[in-house]
């Protein structure tokens, strides 16, 4: 059984997928950094979210 | 749901052997005090999950239940504390016997080893809260409230949602910012477009009508739909690297700069009041800039906490939770000198905002004032322009706006002496 943090981020991960402007591909970028198990970081976020702007955000 | 029918304790806290029979029942324990009643709650708390809350959480830095599982005339011998739950399913009717030692508190033995009592055991283990000894239930409500919720995070495993919301918080506020630099950018760009091409808008019917006609004088052919990737000057030769002098744009260029100049008395008046009007607050109570300056500085630390070593003077914590609540701390205490940092730094960027649109207008009237304009007009522009894009950049922090008082109260926009004549 899931725990709750769990339940948390597959909610997270659902509403995500039901926002317009976030594609499938966001969404699996965001799960590839949650599963990394690397110390989460804003700039790892802000990178994906820009994705589509192809810069870099300063 | 898993009931208990029967309990079996050994060397475990201060029990050194009894045997309970609920017998799938509610029961109460009773006796005085130090007798181990809690022990019992802790056994069966060990049993089902392998941890004992009591010695886990704040206040209970050193304590394991390697170390202080074991009744303590055989602390050193972890593998003689040991419980024994006999336990039942209803919804499946199995019934099987766990065993557990401190020796080995991750693992334990099921007899017979069935599969459904073991998902029952692992939700047991991902949900604390279905285990609350009285400690902690008492804990739950006499803790400060302010501190309830975040006990309660802990118990329910929620720590690191809460950090990443907390990260995801930093994102949104850096991808606003950059949003922000970009719509600026490109409501400058569109100003500077409308005033080229002399149009109210940038409807596609309004561009093509003002740009097909010049490609019709220019021999090229009609542009009939606007793309984002559309080319107006598609099919100009490069020929000169010089670029064409259109004096129709440049006088409008002109015009949007005399225009902007007078309304120069109240631009940004507003922001530059309230700007100063902090600053000098900050100069007459010198703890308040120094809360500003240390509270960066820990929120910073704070971003950069990766373990439990302080970042910013590499003092060694118990653990990271322990290291991020100081700080945290501390960022909260100086609330009042953050609501003025914000103020500051958002008069100062709307500020800035103005005086990077005013820089763009004179960019555009460089190239005319070189050609047509008084004796070292465009000198003085470029000096200008300089001046204030220098200025916008100076506002990004509270110490840059400080240092940018005498900017302030003199007039910021310093218009040139030949602009004014």
């Amino acid at each position: 059984m899931a725990t709750i943090q769990e339940e948390i981020l597959d909610s997270f991960y659902a509403k995500l997928g039901e926002a317009e402007e976030i594609d499938e591909e966001m969404v699996q970028a965001l799960r590839a950094l949650f599963e990394s198990g690397k110390k989460l970081k804003a700039d790892d976020f802000a990178a994906i979210f820009a994705r589509e702007a192809k810069e870099s955000i300063p | 749901m898993i009931q208990i029918e029967a309990v079996k304790i050994r060397e475990l806290r201060g029990i050194r052997e009894l045997e309970i029979e609920p017998g799938r029942k509610s029961f109460v324990i009773s006796g005085p005090n130090g007798s181990g009643k809690s022990g019992v709650v802790d056994a069966i708390q060990f049993g089902l999950t392998g941890e004992i809350s009591r010695l886990a959480g704040k206040g209970t830095v050193g304590l394991t239940v390697q170390r202080h599982g074991p009744h303590v005339d055989r602390r050193d011998d972890p593998a003689a504390a040991e419980v024994s739950l006999r336990l039942h399913i209803p919804e499946t009717g199995k019934t099987a016997v766990l065993t557990r030692n401190v020796k080995t508190a991750k693992s334990f033995s099921l007899e017979p080893d069935d599969l459904d009592i073991r998902v029952a055991l692992e939700e047991v283990g991902q949900h604390p809260e279905l285990t609350l000894s009285r400690r902690e239930i008492i804990k739950y409500i006499i803790v400060e409230a302010g501190e309830r919720s975040k006990e309660i995070q802990a118990l329910l495993k929620l720590e690191e949602i809460g950090d990443i919301r907390s990260v995801l918080s930093t994102a949104k506020n850096k991808l606003s910012s950059a949003l922000t630099t970009a719509q600026r950018a490109v409501s400058n760009a569109n100003d500077a477009f409308r005033r080229h091409l002399d149009v109210k808008t940038l409807s596609e019917e309004e561009v093509l009508a003002a740009i097909n006609p010049r490609r019709k004088i220019l021999g090229l052919p009609e542009i009939k739909e606007l793309k984002a990737g559309t080319s107006l000057n598609a099919g100009v030769s490069e020929g000169s690297s010089q670029q064409a002098f259109n004096k129709q744009s440049a006088l409008r260029d002109l015009a949007g700069l005399q225009e902007a100049q007078a309304g120069f008395s109240t631009l940004g008046e507003k922001e530059v009041a309230s700007t100063l009007k902090d600053l000098t607050t900050l100069q007459d109570d010198p703890a308040l800039l120094e809360a500003i300056t240390r509270r960066s500085f820990v929120e910073r630390g704070l971003a950069l906490v990766d373990g439990a070593r302080c970042p910013l003077c590499d003092k060694e914590w118990d653990d990271e939770e322990h290291l991020r609540d100081h700080l945290k701390a501390k960022v909260a205490k100086s609330q009042e000198a953050e609501t003025l940092q914000k103020r500051l730094l958002h008069n100062g960027a709307e500020v800035a905002n103005h005086a990077r649109r005013i820089a763009g207008l004179i960019g555009a009237v460089q190239s005319i004032a070189k050609t047509d304009g008084p004796n070292g007009f465009a000198a003085e522009l470029s000096t200008w322009s300089e001046h204030l894009t220098g200025f916008a950049k100076a506002l990004a922090t509270v110490e840059q706006v400080l240092g940018q008082k005498a900017r302030f109260e003199e007039g910021w926009i310093a218009t040139p002496p030949l602009l004014k004549a």
